[in-house]
């Protein structure tokens, strides 16, 4: 199980804890399968992430660094640890890590599907 | 003495030192228990720049009206008072910034977009986290490195050589500006604050938005800041200088009582509405 963001939620994943909101209350209870209305409705009660089963929170950005070329991948790994002082046992400084590097991938992925679409139209 | 060297400086400025004065207007007017929109809207109206970003703010795609708001009291009401103060704050000091002769190492332009990514991750955060006035965050992550501005403008050859270091040596820069000028910008730049009588609570913002002493107070607001801050550096919102992200300081983390996968959907919602605010005011 891992906890994924609420945008990279899709339909059919299991609840591997009751998704809660800010206050505590179940908004839906573990075990439960996802559909269109529970991922609007939690987004409508201000939850950010919830437990999946059978899925890493990595996983996602794993799939996103293996449709990438190698060398975009690589480069932007390099420009991020210049970026990044090192830090150490600082569980925010990871996340923050985690976040932009995968707000990078994607911006390098939808520059590269920019230019193919734009090669199409030629 | 380095206080002193810091009040020399501020007492020296021109432009910088007193803030426009439709802030101080609309400031008093707003704490008199019986202004009327009309009389705030009136304000406004006497400078025409900052009545159209008003307009220009309450038309865009981020309040998603379907008829275009034209008249100046209707956008008051719609945007409230905090938020109307804010933008008169925002809006003034762009101005200043605008005409501003700082040194040319110091991109005017990326300082101008930091501040404003860093107003907008600072209150989303504030948002998330259920903070009471996510619009003064607002006002503390616009001014928290006003101090540079200062640094730019008035020590222009120091502070050359404090961007020179802090490239050379990768630290942050409030470390090259202690050991280059004796005092970091978040020193000066709460000590204008103080002198533009703005709230304690900003003036801490901007003094403490580092944290780097054990005796810094926190707050929650500071913590906003703070984070906002890291964040914006992380995503490369424009730039104050820095060439690395400052480590967030987990005191401050657990202060705002967030989870860390509230971040992520801080960060989409601030992206976005950065692009929209960097639209709205118009870089050229």
């Amino acid at each position: 199980m891992g906890v994924l963001n609420i945008n990279d939620l899709k339909t059919g994943m299991v609840l591997a804890q009751s998704a809660k909101n800010k206050h505590g209350v179940v908004i839906l209870g573990k075990g439960n399968v996802l559909t269109e209305k529970h991922i609007h409705s939690f987004k409508a009660w201000g939850i950010t992430g919830v437990n999946i089963k059978d899925i890493d929170g990595d996983q996602v950005i794993k799939q996103e660094m293996e449709a990438l070329p190698n060398d975009i991948v690589e480069s932007i790994e390099k420009e991020l640890d210049k970026l990044f002082p090192p830090f150490e046992a600082n569980p925010v400084m990871e996340e923050i890590y985690k976040i932009v590097k995968k707000v990078n991938l994607r911006q390098a992925a939808n520059q590269t599907n920019g230019v193919t679409d734009e090669i199409k139209k030629d | 003495m380095k206080s002193k060297k810091i009040d020399r400086i501020i007492n020296s400025i021109g432009e910088l030192s007193t803030l426009p004065t439709i802030y101080m207007k609309l400031s008093h007017l707003l704490s008199v228990p019986n202004a009327s929109i009309k009389m705030i809207s009136n304000i406004i109206s006497e400078d025409p720049a900052i009545a159209a970003m008003v307009l220009k703010i309450v038309n865009s795609a981020a309040y998603g009206f379907y008829n275009k708001i034209g008249d100046l009291q209707h956008a008051v009401v719609i945007l409230g008072l905090n938020e109307i103060k804010n933008l008169v704050l925002a809006t003034s000091i762009y101005k200043v910034v605008k005409e501003f002769k700082a040194s040319s190492a110091f991109d005017m332009q990326e300082f101008w977009k930091h501040s404003i990514g860093c107003a907008i991750l600072a209150r989303v955060l504030a948002e998330t986290a259920y903070l009471k006035n996510p619009e003064n965050v607002f006002t503390g992550g616009l001014l928290h490195d006003i101090g540079k501005l200062i640094h730019a403008a008035y020590l222009r050859e120091d502070f050359n050589r404090v961007l020179v270091n802090v490239v050379e040596t990768g630290s942050q820069m409030s470390e090259s500006e202690k050991n280059i000028l004796g005092f970091d910008h978040a020193q000066t730049g709460s000590a204008l604050a103080e002198k533009w009588n703005l709230p304690r609570e900003t003036v801490n913002m901007i003094a403490h938005h580092h944290l780097s002493h054990m005796s810094d107070t926190l707050t929650r607001e500071i913590a906003a800041v703070h984070i906002g801050n890291t964040l914006c550096v992380a995503l490369r919102m424009g730039s104050g200088g820095e060439k690395r992200v400052p480590i967030v300081n987990q005191k401050a983390w657990e202060i705002l009582d967030l989870k860390l996968s509230d971040l992520e959907y801080v960060v989409q919602k601030s992206t976005k509405l950065f692009k929209e605010s960097v639209s709205i005011m118009e870089f050229e």
